[in-house]
């Protein structure tokens, strides 16, 4: 039984010494393989291919710069994506400074080798980045179109023209300076305000107008929309009426009076107008502001929307 | 206990205006001219003072909410501490600016109304101190020399239903919910079937000066604005928000109201602050967005909201810049910066509750909140003496 267990390990002992000779001479013959391969270096040692390697690689690099230069227009017009960019751009002025480095000492052979491969890298990335330009490019001329489109019909963040006309027939007595006016556009496809007026009333309620400050118990006023737009319209006219003075008419009911932002500073505003307009629709619509004492003079009524001026209005009171 | 005080004699009335000119506080005094046969004078015992205000109604009559405050004054007596020192105070401050309606203001006694708050009721129902309320109207009965006043409590429904009925226009009765911060609780609430009988109350046991209180607890040693606006969100975010949530969420407010009206000092300081030009008007409509940033510039920049720093940023050469200059020094003396921010924070987290996506409310504060109760009192009394 013990000699059993010694002829065992003795014939593994052997066959462990077989398998290191076996690795031993494999290691062997790979290594003398390996110092065969300078041999091919002799083409790379040849003063005139390394040149022609190098001019190659100088072109395929000027190339690369010019399809680089040619991506300016992108970062200076992409304005969400710019940062991205801006970021693949450096990466890429790194990419470039390490190739004229590298190109820089042709007779470092795998300087040239890696030069090539930078070279190929940052030809892909000026690929890529040209591509991304179309895209934006084409994604920009979508936008465009839309946000023209959306000019025709948004509202109320647009400016809103005022109909010119309303201006000669109004019915009120007093001058009415015109409105910012933008002759170059046209009603359609706009929300129009026209006939503004400004009334003063004897009574509290009911419908005797009067001229006189001391009867007069409440301004009140008018203005026309025109819904012009492709869509259903809804808003706030803040009305805000100058006594003679020059200080804001308040509704004796304090709860109609507040401040809004205009392009001139905060304003008090007399009174705010709420409306609904449909698509085509043209309504009139009517505010009042009590007032406990009127004086006589003039009192100038103005209508903003979004913070702009509108429409103006006067009445004279005695 | 019925004290008898001799304030008829020319010496009483100079020790009560030298007692109460120290002590007089008007949120809303601006207009002293007191005349007419249209004004009214509302006296209450408050928790911490007597109140009066003197009304003249205008245009279309209270049934609109058309009033004008005169005079809105108070005198500090802390009369719920129950003291004997507090009870002579206030007797002496109540029957003074009876008084002063009475003989100086000639408001003739059927136009003037005394009540005590729904505060003072509380707590001297908790504190089993009702007797004192009584002692309080009987001595003061005694006082004025008018056995038949009628001088009651008015419960916390009354309060605030009053208080809307008051303050709100009827145009907005229906849509508007009213809250009414206080420094140490919050009240309000709206009609919610179209009629002024049925009142959907709403309560918080936060105000602006338990807020205050409760961040200051959570200070430890470090007594840094930074940690006070840390703890006080920690306050606002943990057991407010909780009950906050559940008050308003229970009220059905949201979904009822197109209008949510404030009160309380509070309310009259950031809208004095935020809307300077409009320091005149009674009411602001406010801009939810406009009192994030004043509780932003209170905290970064306290110095912005002085009355130099204002009154330098207005341009409009038609507004009263020292009128709206002693409003603001009235508001920074009132509420110093850490009382500014903690009522700020308690009304923004209110706001916010209101402040939807989709649905957005129309909020407004209202400056003359305390006597707005006194205008619905007075219509209510002048129906019932016809």
């Amino acid at each position: 039984m013990r000699d059993s267990k010694s002829i065992l390990l003795l014939i593994v002992s052997m066959l462990l010494i077989v398998v290191s000779l076996f690795l031993l001479w494999t290691w062997g013959y790979n290594k003398g393989k390996q110092n065969t391969k300078p041999g091919t270096a002799v083409i790379s040692d040849s003063t005139t291919a390394k040149l022609l390697s190098v001019d190659s690689l100088n072109d395929l690099y000027n190339d690369a710069l010019n399809n680089l230069n040619s991506l300016d227009l992108v970062i200076s017009r992409a304005d969400s994506v710019k940062l991205d960019i801006t970021f693949k751009l450096e990466e890429m002025n790194r990419l470039r400074d390490d190739i004229t480095a590298l190109l820089a000492n042709p007779q470092n052979p795998d300087g040239l080798r890696i030069a090539q491969q930078k070279i190929q890298e940052l030809q892909r990335r000026v690929d890529e980045l040209k591509k991304q330009n179309i895209a934006i490019q084409r994604e920009n001329k979508r936008l465009a179109e839309l946000l023209r489109q959306l000019a025709a019909i948004s509202y109320p963040s647009d400016p809103v023209v005022v109909n010119p006309d309303a201006y000669s027939d109004s019915s009120n007595t007093a001058t009415i300076p015109l409105p910012q006016i933008d002759p170059n556009s046209k009603p359609e496809g706009m929300m129009t305000f026209s006939s503004p007026s400004l009334t003063a009333f004897s009574e509290e309620t009911g419908s005797t107008e009067t001229s006189i400050s001391t009867e007069a118990m409440r301004m009140a006023g008018s203005f026309e929309i025109q819904n012009n737009l492709s869509k259903d319209a809804s808003g706030e006219i803040m009305v805000v009426i100058l006594q003679p003075d020059g200080k804001v008419l308040k509704s004796a009911s304090s709860w109609d009076t507040g401040t809004f932002e205009t392009e001139e500073g905060r304003k008090i505003y007399s009174y705010k107008v709420k409306f609904n307009c449909y698509r085509g629709e043209s309504r009139v619509l009517n505010f009042e502001v009590p007032a406990d004492l009127l004086t006589a003079g003039n009192y100038t009524m103005n209508l903003y929307q979004n913070g702009k001026k509108i429409a103006s209005a006067s009445k004279s009171l005695q | 206990m019925l004290t008898r005080i001799p304030l008829r004699t020319p010496l009483s009335i100079l020790f009560f205006v030298a007692f109460s000119s120290v002590q007089l506080f008007a949120q809303t005094s601006l207009r002293i001219k007191i005349k007419g046969v249209n004004t009214y004078a509302g006296i209450e015992v408050g928790s911490k003072g007597v109140k009066m205000s003197v009304i003249e109604v205008t245009g279309s009559g209270l049934k609109n909410g058309n009033f004008k405050i005169l005079k809105d004054t108070s005198v500090n007596t802390d009369f719920i501490t129950f003291s004997k020192e507090s009870f002579r105070n206030t007797l002496l401050g109540l029957t003074g600016l009876y008084e002063t309606a009475n003989k100086q203001y000639q408001i003739p006694e059927n136009r003037i109304f005394v009540v005590f708050s729904s505060g003072v009721k509380a707590v001297a129902d908790r504190e089993n101190k009702v007797s004192m309320i009584g002692n309080m109207a009987d001595s003061f009965r005694l006082a004025i020399n008018e056995p038949n006043r009628k001088v009651e409590p008015i419960d916390v429904i009354d309060e605030a239903r009053l208080s809307h009925l008051g303050i709100v226009p009827s145009s907005k009765r229906y849509t508007t919910f009213l809250i009414d911060i206080g420094s140490g609780n919050t009240k309000g609430g709206y009609f919610p079937s179209g009629n002024t009988k049925d009142f959907s109350l709403f309560q918080l046991t936060w105000g602006t000066k338990s807020i205050s209180n409760a961040t200051e607890k959570r200070l430890d040693d470090d007594k840094t604005l930074v940690n006070f606006s840390r703890q006080m969100q920690r306050v606002l975010a943990g057991p407010a928000e909780e009950e906050i949530t559940y008050a308003v969420n229970v009220s059905n407010a949201y979904n009822m109201s197109d209008n949510i009206a404030f009160s309380g000092g509070i309310a009259w300081a950031a809208s004095t602050l935020i809307y300077p030009e409009l320091a005149e008007n009674p009411v602001v409509p406010v801009i939810y967005d406009d009192v994030v940033k004043l509780s932003e510039k209170i905290y970064k920049n306290y110095l912005s909201v002085s009355d130099s720093a204002i009154v330098k940023g207005l341009s409009d050469p038609s507004l009263d810049k020292k009128m709206i200059g002693n409003e603001i020094r009235k508001v920074n003396k009132v509420f110093d910066q850490r009382a500014l921010m903690s009522g700020i924070g308690l009304l923004l987290k209110i706001m916010r509750q209101f402040e939807g996506v989709h649905e957005k409310k129309q909020f407004y504060f209202v400056k003359n909140g305390q006597v707005g109760w006194i205008s619905a009192y007075v219509s209510q009394a002048i129906a019932e003496q016809k």
